[in-house]
């Protein structure tokens, strides 16, 4: 991250200009609840977008709105020019192009970790099962498991079962990985390694966006950092700056809480 | 007052045609019901209002009028619409929608209790709705239907005695006719009790193997009163 990226553009110049997703004015409630207020903010291909703040601020909910796990009432989201819509097809599509982890893993646990991470590959791809066991095999050395491909889910670390999950994912070869929370139901010595393995998929150019509370991951890996309180965007920046002149009350106010400790 | 072994004896075939009955009536209505109870649920669950609302309205009336009262009118209110259905198979058919009402909803309550993390792991995997919940969801259920979906089995074996109201010649409607014969109600009725005790049993030892197999403790350890 280089100190002179100007605040008014929060993207790194490498990138390539191209916007992945873009999120116009979006709103969204829970019946009389307002989760999201006018939500709008891209993501370009390659980048690598945190989203912190508090817990009820509505992060989760945003990026789950991203793939359509929730859906919201106004705005729009447009994913590679597609508009998403209550039509199963382009759902169908964007879902086989976005990737997704989750706090508590979700892995299948009446599956050995390889049947989890074929399982997609088969059924949306229409890969025979070689070729499928075979990419599963490649992601599963990816996040250095492979020794694991024929346990079940239960018998493996939390640590562990967060990797697999990744892989899982992977093996559908998104264009973007969404994390939600990944690392918040672990114990903290198998933090890192989750993170690790986040931090070698950014390496090699993946589109990310993750939800976590990991300051250190995002002022290490994330292109921006934006943060989000009661609904509403409430700022974003490039991590320098986001971190060491916070420009909103409310953000320095959680900074301060989250390293006071 | 003596036992009359020789009054039971003496009609044994009676009898075991009645047990007979009793076993093909009930091993053809619980895969049947179970079946509907599976195609049910799924109408339960589905987004279309008419199917929810159909599946609804099924398990509401099923499950809120005697069974009897259901056989009645299949056996004697339907004719008067020029249906006519044999006894045996008026059993077959009540029996199966019967126990099908009760199955819809332990299979709603099994889905319901296996983790939402399932469906939104599937759903972002981008796996269709149909797929997902033959290879992901149903094998889940187990655990969670087999317990009570072995007390409506249980119920739909010992409810067929009701049958014996509609010309059925199942085990209870067998009982009426050697006590009949004989005039020996008490041993007439302890051989019938002693009889559907030993099925429901064997039924019983049945689903403990599909218990086992499938991992599931009559009581777990956890929740053993010492």
């Amino acid at each position: 991250m280089t100190q002179d990226t100007p605040v008014s553009t929060p993207t790194c110049s490498k990138l390539k200009q191209e916007v992945l997703i873009e999120i116009r004015q979006m709103n969204k409630w829970y019946s009389q609840f307002q989760v999201l207020k006018d939500i709008n903010f891209s993501v370009f291909t390659g980048e690598r977008v945190v989203i912190c703040g508090p817990s009820g601020s509505g992060k989760s909910t945003l990026i789950r709105c991203i793939n359509r796990l929730e859906v919201h009432q106004q705005g729009d989201i447009i994913f590679d020019g597609i508009t998403l819509t209550d039509e199963l097809k382009s759902i169908d599509k964007i879902r086989s192009e976005i990737g997704m982890c989750f706090q508590q893993f979700n892995l299948f646990p009446h599956l050995t970790v390889l049947e989890n991470l074929v399982l997609a590959p088969m059924s949306v791809r229409n890969l025979s099962r070689t070729k499928a066991k075979e990419l599963g095999l490649h992601y599963l050395e990816k996040v250095k498991i492979e020794d694991q491909a024929d346990k079940y889910p239960s018998q493996l670390s939390g640590g562990q079962q967060q990797r697999v999950a990744i892989a899982r994912a992977l093996c559908m070869q998104p264009r973007v990985m969404l994390f939600d929370e990944p690392t918040s139901a672990l114990d903290p010595e198998m933090i890192s390694e989750v993170l690790d393995t986040m931090e070698e998929l950014a390496a090699e150019g993946m589109t990310m966006i993750c939800v976590t509370h990991e300051m250190g991951f995002a002022r290490k890996v994330a292109d921006r950092v934006i943060f989000m309180d009661a609904g509403r965007i409430v700022e974003e920046n490039d991590p320098v700056n986001f971190f060491d002149s916070p420009q909103n009350p409310r953000t320095q106010k959680f900074l301060k809480q989250i390293f006071e400790h | 007052m003596t036992f009359d072994y020789m009054a039971i004896w003496n009609n044994r075939d009676i009898l075991i045609d009645g047990v007979l009955t009793t076993l093909l009536v009930s091993t053809i209505a619980i895969p049947a019901a179970i079946c509907i109870g599976i195609a049910i649920c799924m109408m339960r669950i589905s987004k279309s209002r008419l199917l929810r609302w159909s599946a609804i309205s099924y398990i509401e009336v099923i499950r809120n009028i005697p069974f009897l009262i259901l056989i009645f009118l299949v056996f004697y209110a339907l004719p008067f619409y020029g249906v006519r259905i044999s006894g045996l198979a008026t059993g077959f058919i009540c029996l199966s929608i019967y126990g099908g009402a009760y199955f819809a909803e332990i299979f709603r309550g099994g889905i319901q209790s296996v983790a939402t993390g399932q469906f939104d792991a599937s759903k972002a995997l981008g796996l269709k709705y149909s797929f997902y919940m033959r290879r992901v969801i149903f094998p889940q259920l187990y655990q969670y239907i087999i317990p009570p979906g072995t007390n409506i089995a249980l119920t739909m074996i010992k409810e067929s005695s009701l049958l014996s109201m509609i010309t059925v010649a199942e085990l209870t409607y067998a009982a009426h006719d050697v006590n009949g014969r004989t005039f020996t109600p008490i041993e007439t009725f302890t051989t019938i009790a002693l009889l559907y005790w030993l099925i429901s049993t064997l039924f019983l030892k049945l689903t403990h193997i599909l218990q086992v197999k499938f991992g599931i403790d009559d009581v777990q350890d956890g929740l053993a009163i010492r």
